[in-house]
């Protein structure tokens, strides 16, 4: 379904004060998107505990 | 996937617009890429050009909604491993979309664009014509290895 699946999702939950952060990307998929800076806009962790570490408390 | 079969060394996919028919597409690819010994990294590009040109068919060739089903073939050529995609849609040619900016905020990242460009960052050469059949065909060539 594309890079379109995350930017929209992203943009949906941004709309709604929330955020999104991806973690546990294999290594080609990470090289995919930091190919595009997708990270800049979509942050990209290493895994859960690290992601969690990136959103506000709820 | 409506159709599979494999002719002359070349895998031929009929996909239509479900999210289930990407995933067997992008199924059927791998095992026929592995089987014939491309490396990970020439799989993972090849996946990824099926997944990103193939949404993009539907979102934007199709975007009026009609059904045309999406051709694929991928071939091992010597040291590539070469992906084509075919429409019957409006001319569309994916290449000439704006290559978009360094994204400044979700807000204002274009949705389109970002997965070409992943496509062509990670390919030895894309290509697109509109064939004389009046059919959309874009050509991804990617190391195999």
């Amino acid at each position: 379904v594309g890079i379109h699946l995350f930017l929209a999702t992203a943009r949906a939950l941004e709309l709604k004060k929330a955020k999104m952060v991806l973690f546990g990307a294999h290594p080609l998929v990470k090289e995919s998107f930091n190919n595009v800076r997708l990270p800049e806009l979509i942050p990209l962790a290493d895994d859960e505990d690290a992601a969690l570490a990136l959103l506000p408390p709820a | 996937v409506t159709s599979a079969n494999v002719t002359d060394g070349s895998l031929h996919l009929q996909v239509s617009h479900g999210v289930a028919d990407l995933e067997d597409g992008q199924r059927r690819l791998r095992e026929f890429l592995g089987q014939r010994g491309a490396g990970e990294r020439g799989i993972y590009r090849a996946e990824l050009a099926f997944d990103e040109l193939v949404t993009n068919a539907i979102k934007y060739a199709h975007a009026g909604g009609a059904q045309h089903p999406i051709a694929v073939s991928a071939a091992l050529a010597g040291s590539e491993i070469v992906v084509v995609i075919e429409d019957d849609g409006p001319p569309f040619n994916p290449l000439e979309a704006a290559e978009p900016e360094k994204p400044t905020s979700l807000e204002e990242a274009p949705i389109g664009g970002l997965g070409i460009k992943m496509v062509r960052m990670s390919s030895k050469a894309m290509e697109y014509e509109r064939s004389a059949a009046g059919k959309n065909r874009v050509t991804v060539r990617i190391d195999r290895d």
